[in-house]
């Protein structure tokens, strides 16, 4: 019995003829043979004509190239190892082509041996694809042919992004990681130092550390060192010498500043200290008996090594009254405070800092190594007043906490006053 | 007559739900592509028809599938699972969820059909003639309202955002999602749809 079956669409349409040729009831009505497969589309002359491969080739292609609109994946638009004899590729901006190789179709008597390209647009394709969709849902016609929808497995994908573009991330990762190791490779090994052993150096021995500190203390306190006074220039000549003088006061005092004493105990020391000097200020006091020296080698100092460090021995004022100590106790304080650029933490350190009656600092002096190599984190070298003089003056304790509070008290305390 | 037995509350026929395959070794969850691709095609539909969200809402009902999506919020937060939304909400879609999407969207399409058909065609002869689309009144507006949704509504600073920073880029985007439309529309539409989400995804 032949049967003709039409799938009918605005821009596509498809006539099949067939038989059927299992007389069983029930399955009289179902196309089990193809004989002659047509193509209609619009806008295209002649229609297409096949036999069942032609068919079974454009079913396929069709259906598969429909999840690829979909996807945006190409499937296989054949079963592997058979030729392709129907398939579709998407072409410019709205278009595909449907390519037909001449040998299963013909376009009528148009065949010149060459492929039928058919230029399909969007909505023909889909028009196409509705009618294969329409004859796959029709179970009575060529039962055989399956749609077969199943996604795409993860071998047929490839990705979006060339390459080239997959690899920059990954290349960027490493190149970062090295120049990183390079950048570390060039910093300096950091000094490893130990808290405890510092310590015990400073204590042990004062004179090392006063010759590091004081770089430019070219200040031999005592009448000892002729051969300074004639020399002038000579910083280098001054260290020796300042290292080989090391009074007991001096020694007492490291002590002091790095001992953590209570105010009563230092007091007590400062007590006798001072009386020490008081008793040899009577009989031409180092300081006094210096001051030529002295002078001379603090401007070389300046000069050189553009630091104010000194290194003369705690003086005590006793002219000035409580009230002015206070006062420039305060000012210090805030001189110090206002002109640091934020907090400094870390270690506490501590200096002996001297001022004028008028409030100048004249200059400053670390406790211990600690202070010595840490003064550029203080304010202090920018704040001390070179050119200013005074008789009067008044040595105070300016300390660095660990926690960034800046403290400062009479170098002797505030008790010797009271 | 008597009754013997307390009337059969039978479920009304296979669920519509139900239709759509399942194919072997899927993912226990709807993958990144398949959340934005559901959410691009919802935002193309809202950009065909203004009421497109309420009809979301109304189709789901009308589907049967208000137990799957419930109600607005449940709507906005499946559809905030798209990776490139601009407050994306990171959480996994069922299957269930997925399939329900699919659902309302090639119901949703079918209803528009002949718009869709109509700017399809139009484009084609815009750009066959070399015009701009201002000449088609409603595809350059179906285009304008696209490109403003999508910007409103995705993350500027993902990359696959970036990708579509020019008015060109998201009129290709547009025009390629009306194309999916399209073949949403058709017979096998939903089937069609929902196996498409997970090319690539299956090993």
């Amino acid at each position: 019995m032949t049967i003709r079956r039409q799938y009918q669409l605005p821009n596509c349409s498809i006539i099949l003829d067939g038989l059927s040729i299992d007389p069983s009831p029930g399955s009289e009505n179902v196309m089990s043979l193809l004989v002659n497969a047509e193509c209609r589309i619009s806008g295209l002359e002649r229609s297409l004509n096949g036999g069942y491969n032609f068919f079974a080739a454009l079913v396929r292609a069709v259906s598969q190239y429909g999840q690829e609109v979909l996807s945006g994946f190409a499937h296989p638009q054949v079963v592997e190892g058979e030729p392709l004899l129907v398939h579709i590729n998407p072409g410019d901006g709205p278009y595909h082509h449907l390519v037909v190789q001449p040998e299963i179709a013909d376009l009528g008597d148009a065949s010149d041996g060459r492929a039928i390209d058919i230029k399909l647009s969007a909505v023909q394709l889909f028009d196409l694809t509705e009618a294969v969709d329409q004859f796959f849902d029709e179970k009575q016609t060529l039962p055989e042919l399956e749609p077969s929808l199943t996604p795409l497995g993860r071998r047929f994908v490839r990705s979006d992004e060339p390459l080239s573009d997959r690899a920059v991330p990954a290349v960027l990762g490493i190149g970062g990681l090295v120049a990183a190791t390079l950048a570390f490779g060039l910093l300096p090994m950091p000094e490893v130092r130990d808290p405890a052993l510092e310590t015990r150096e400073t204590i042990e021995s004062v004179e090392v550390a006063d010759a590091d500190t004081d770089r430019a203390g070219a200040t031999p306190p005592t009448g000892e060192t002729p051969e300074l006074e004639d020399s002038e220039s000579a910083v280098e000549v001054s260290e020796p010498e300042s290292n080989a003088f090391v009074t007991d006061s001096e020694l007492t005092d490291s002590e002091l500043s790095d001992s953590e004493l209570s105010d009563g105990e230092l007091s007590d020391g400062d007590a006798d200290e001072s009386s020490d000097e008081l008793a040899g200020s009577d009989a031409e006091s180092p300081n006094e008996a210096n001051s030529d020296a002295e002078a001379e080698g603090d401007e070389l100092a300046v000069a050189a090594a553009g630091a104010t460090e000194f290194d003369e021995e705690p003086f005590l004022n006793s002219s000035l009254q409580f009230s002015d100590i206070r006062l420039l106790n305060g000012q210090l304080k805030q001189t110090i405070v206002e002109n640091r650029d934020q907090p400094r933490f870390g270690d506490a350190i501590s200096y002996r800092v001297r001022l004028s009656e008028e409030g100048n600092i004249l200059g400053y002096q670390p406790a211990d190594r600690a202070a010595g190599s840490a003064v550029d984190e203080t304010p202090l070298p920018e704040l001390v007043d070179a050119d200013a003089e005074s008789d009067n003056i008044m040595d105070y304790r300016v300390v660095f906490t660990e926690r960034g509070v800046v403290e400062v008290s009479p170098w002797f305390g505030w008790s010797y006053y009271e | 007559m008597q009754v013997q037995s307390p009337p059969n509350t039978q479920p009304s026929g296979p669920k519509l739900i139900d239709q759509l395959t399942v194919p072997g070794g899927l993912p226990s969850e709807c993958s990144r592509r398949a959340k934005t691709q559901i959410d691009l095609l919802l935002l193309a539909i809202e950009a065909l028809d203004l009421g497109g969200a309420e009809a979301m809402l109304a189709s789901a009902k009308e589907l049967g599938l208000d137990e799957v999506v419930r109600g607005r919020v449940n709507l906005w937060l499946l559809r905030s699972s798209n990776p490139l939304r601009r407050f994306s909400q990171r959480q996994p879609m069922s299957l269930e969820e997925g399939k329900a999407l699919v659902l309302i969207t090639c119901f949703l399409a079918r209803r528009l059909t002949v718009l869709i058909r109509q700017l399809l065609l139009g484009y084609q002869q815009l750009s066959d003639q070399n015009l701009s689309f201002d000449h088609h009144f409603r595809l350059s507006d179906y285009l304008a309202r696209f490109r403003s949704h999508f910007r409103a509504r995705m993350n500027a600073k993902r990359s696959g955002v970036i990708a579509y920073s020019t008015d060109e880029k998201l009129n290709e985007l547009a025009i390629e999602l009306l194309t999916k439309l399209l073949f949403c529309t058709g017979t096998d539409g939903a089937e069609r749809l929902w196996i498409s989400l997970f090319d690539g995804e299956v090993s």
